[in-house]
């Protein structure tokens, strides 16, 4: 007999807290609009943990499942908590994992409150907010581009006026590049500050507790854009990968299209950039979980874009494979750590790696993606998938921040993985009326 | 319930789930799920309506029929999901952020 099993409560389970099997329990915290709910679940249930899934709205079996299944008020934090609180009552967890900005958060106050390792919840709540973070990076010293804040209210030639050009207008309220746009003059800020308006109007961000939406004006860095995937654990940034974006983000619009790791770029580049993402943990004071980060580097070095405390976005997670043979995914690591089944950071699986996430040429409704067989004959390419629907309404950057879906790729140099992608694209027909 | 069955009683099994429990659970979300077939215990089934493209389809497999099923059918190996997701035209919860 174990240990375990001597410890065994009333309650059929251990003191501990683990099932019937001894298993830890981890609370999964998906919103129902995540592109990666089956790249998480599965990775729990390969770690064999016994799995809680915690969305904002109720799944058909919540009722008959309700030790599998747990609903929480992910938009007010504080009510989510007090939700999990009462669960984990009477379904010990030992450990929440959030896969987005807001589901951190409260990922991180659950397992504050029930004394699990955790970053601070004050540092991922200032990661997770764009005004907080870089007024804490810049105090820091982290190179981060100059910018100032504003309400939509303000008169629009008043904050033309006092901004230097060119400049990047970022709603604090949006994610993914919705809304974000680049102006080089005082008449392009104009025409941005109108469409971002509209923006935000169409998003039902008028106003906040009776506040206008506000934005932020921040200096347009010029150069080169790479994605940093790392995993903090004890306040010290692992990197996972270094992505180059072999697209040129120049703007006016910032749409996201090819990540390639490894970098190509030199290796005293690269250790700038890893030296700048871990300055941006150590100012907003994580210690532990999952990093995303956006950087720049020109020649005055890195710049600190964008820093989000949780994994790379959409289905772009998919492309990294850790390991000799790359038998372990980027979600079962997140997931491993977070729950202390591991302590390692296995090395990213040998050869090249990308993702291209394919854009959405024009407004319409989606008929057809036509040339999907034939882009997954392209030699390197290992998966497509098409996230939208046929006879979806499909609006692309600014308006909107979706992705029509996916090209993965895999080969033994970064240039032929960027050239597969390329190709495959290439044999895309992408049909909207 | 049998711990331990062939494939053609545990379809019968299945089937009546489906019919009492899996269907109408689904049914909530405009969804329906269809049984195909108990193949080697491995429980055969393709998602339609809400459920076909859903951005939650893997829970509902894996923390609410799955979970079902396994409860009811101890022996059941596993579910083989053969929806063609990328076809759902009304999917009841659509992912579509970071």
């Amino acid at each position: 007999m174990t240990g375990r099993r001597e410890r065994r409560g009333s309650g059929g389970r251990g003191d501990e807290g683990e099932d019937e099997a001894g298993r830890k329990r981890l609370l999964l915290i998906l919103p129902t609009t995540t592109y990666r709910t089956e790249a998480f679940v599965e990775a729990a249930l390969r770690l064999d943990v016994a799995l809680t899934v915690s969305s904002e709205r109720d799944s058909a079996f919540s009722a008959q499942e309700p030790e599998r299944l747990l609903t929480l008020d992910l938009a007010r934090p504080e009510r989510a908590l007090r939700q999990a609180q009462r669960f984990a009552a009477a379904t010990p967890v030992h450990g929440a994992f959030g896969v987005d900005d807001a589901t951190a958060l409260v990922a991180a106050m659950v397992n504050d409150a029930l004394g699990v390792p955790t970053s601070p919840v004050h540092a991922v709540r200032a990661a997770g907010d764009k005004q907080r973070q870089r007024e804490v990076l810049a105090r820091a010293g982290v190179p981060v581009p100059a910018f100032t804040v504003h309400h939509m209210e303000e008169p629009v030639d008043r904050v033309a006026a006092s901004t230097a050009f060119p400049c990047v207008l970022k709603p604090l309220d949006l994610a993914a590049s919705r809304g974000v746009i680049r102006a080089d003059d005082p008449e392009g800020f104009r025409a941005a500050h109108r469409r971002l308006r509209r923006i935000l109007e169409a998003a039902g961000r008028q106003r906040t507790h009776g506040a206008p939406p506000r934005f932020l004006v921040e200096a347009y860095v010029p150069g080169p854009e790479f994605a940093l995937e790392g995993l903090v654990r004890d306040g010290a940034l692992h990197v996972l990968a270094l992505f180059d974006k072999p697209d040129p983000l120049e703007g006016p619009f910032f749409e996201e299209t090819i990540y390639v790791t490894p970098s190509r770029v030199p290796a005293e580049q690269q250790r700038a950039l890893m030296r700048a993402a871990q300055d941006a943990v150590r100012a907003l004071g994580l210690t532990r979980g999952p990093a995303h980060v956006e950087l720049r580097h020109n020649r005055r070095g890195p710049w600190l874009i964008e820093l989000a405390a949780r994994p790379i976005g959409g289905k772009c997670g998919r492309v990294l494979r850790f390991g000799p043979g790359g038998e372990i995914s980027l979600e079962e690591l997140h997931l491993a750590h977070a729950l202390d089944l591991r302590h390692d950071v296995p090395p990213l699986a040998p050869g090249a790696h990308g993702v291209m996430m394919l854009p959405i040429p024009r407004a319409g409704v989606l008929r057809e993606v036509r040339g999907t067989d034939r882009a997954l004959a392209v030699p390197g390419i290992i998966g497509v998938e098409i996230t939208m629907h046929r006879g979806q309404r499909v609006v692309p950057l600014p308006e909107e921040a979706r992705y029509l879906g996916f090209v993965f790729a895999r080969a033994g140099e970064p240039e032929a993985v960027e050239a597969a992608l390329r190709a495959a694209y290439d044999e895309l027909e992408i049909v909207i009326e | 319930m049998p711990a331990d069955v062939d494939d053609d009683t545990a379809f019968e099994i299945v089937e009546e789930l489906f019919n009492t429990q899996i269907n109408p659970a689904v049914a909530q979300h405009g969804g329906k799920v269809e049984l195909i077939d108990v193949q080697d215990g491995v429980v055969v089934l393709r998602m339609m309506g809400g459920c076909q493209g859903c951005g939650m389809a893997n829970v509902t497999l894996r923390q609410g029929i799955e979970a079902s099923l396994k409860r009811a059918v101890p022996s059941i190996q596993g579910l083989k999901d053969i929806t063609d997701h990328a076809a759902g035209t009304n999917p009841y919860f659509q992912a579509g952020t970071k």
